[in-house]
């Protein structure tokens, strides 16, 4: 059973959190608000904490639902990508036999000089403007996969998913990165 | 040279496998579908190298978040959160 110690919590998990929201949203001083929201509302909340999850765990849960928030607020400004139409976008014939590359998605050669500017602050905005034109379920699935570092198994288990639908999620979130990077980055 | 069927994928197929070879380990048929593929299509043969780029620099968004509260902030948070802590 676990218990809350909030006289600890700035120095166990301020940062991690901060990260956390960080890998969503890009923006430092929003997500510095959105730590010191969720540790305000997780001490009202306090009565609701059962003990059956860890003390991270059911903060990170209140800064995800702060993190959505944000997403909403914001509305139309991100066009948010529709998954089942990922494949329709980049093959001719999706799902038959002849599903080849359409022409406008076809991968090119990424230039090599630009490969290389992969660790500067520019890429990383750009990775995170990619990161967060995906739907929510993608970017969460990303999120756990990268950020929390979960095994894929725990992935299937989290999202209620099987093995095969896991791989094919994993494409449609590839895909879709490879040419948001591929139009905002190596060719622009 | 005619690939027999069973080896024969298609670019979505073979972008699937290219995707999951990324993060687990294809079985011998599926290699050998991939090599196959990779001889007729450049593209997708770019696309699972470029996957693998986009993976590695995924794993340093994390790596790379050094990024953390200030002492004085995390101090004063600390401050705020006791205080509340308190008058409940």
């Amino acid at each position: 059973m676990h218990t809350l110690n909030p006289t600890n919590w700035v120095s166990l998990y301020a940062d991690y959190l901060l990260r956390y929201a960080l890998f969503r949203l890009n923006d430092e001083l929003l997500c510095e608000d959105l730590v010191q929201e969720t540790f305000f509302s997780a001490l009202k909340a306090r009565d609701n904490f059962k003990g059956n999850s860890s003390e991270k765990t059911w903060l990170t849960s209140i800064l995800k639902n702060k993190i959505i928030d944000e997403y909403r607020k914001k509305g139309n400004k991100l066009e948010e990508m529709n998954d089942e139409i990922i494949y329709e976008t980049h093959f001719e014939h999706p799902d038959e036999e002849n599903a080849h590359w359409k022409m406008e998605t076809y991968p090119e050669i990424w230039d090599t000089t630009t490969l290389d500017k992969m660790h500067t602050k520019e890429y990383h905005k750009i990775l995170h403007e990619c990161i967060q034109r995906l739907s929510q379920t993608h970017m969460s699935i990303l999120q756990e996969k990268y950020f929390e570092e979960s095994p894929s198994e725990k992935i299937c288990k989290d999202f209620n998913i099987s093995k095969s639908n896991y791989w094919v999620t994993i494409h449609r979130i590839n895909l879709n990165l490879r040419k948001c990077l591929e139009t905002n980055w190596f060719n622009s | 040279m005619k690939i027999p069927k069973f080896l024969n994928i298609n670019c979505q197929e073979a972008t699937m496998l290219g995707s999951k070879q990324v993060d687990s380990k294809l079985n011998w048929v599926e290699i050998l579908q991939l090599k196959l593929h990779y001889l007729i299509c450049k593209p997708c043969k770019y696309f699972s190298k470029q996957v693998k780029i986009i993976h590695s620099s995924l794993k340093n968004v994390k790596n790379n978040t050094s990024i953390s509260f200030s002492d004085e902030k995390k101090q004063t948070l600390q401050e705020k959160i006791n205080l509340i802590h308190k008058n409940m």
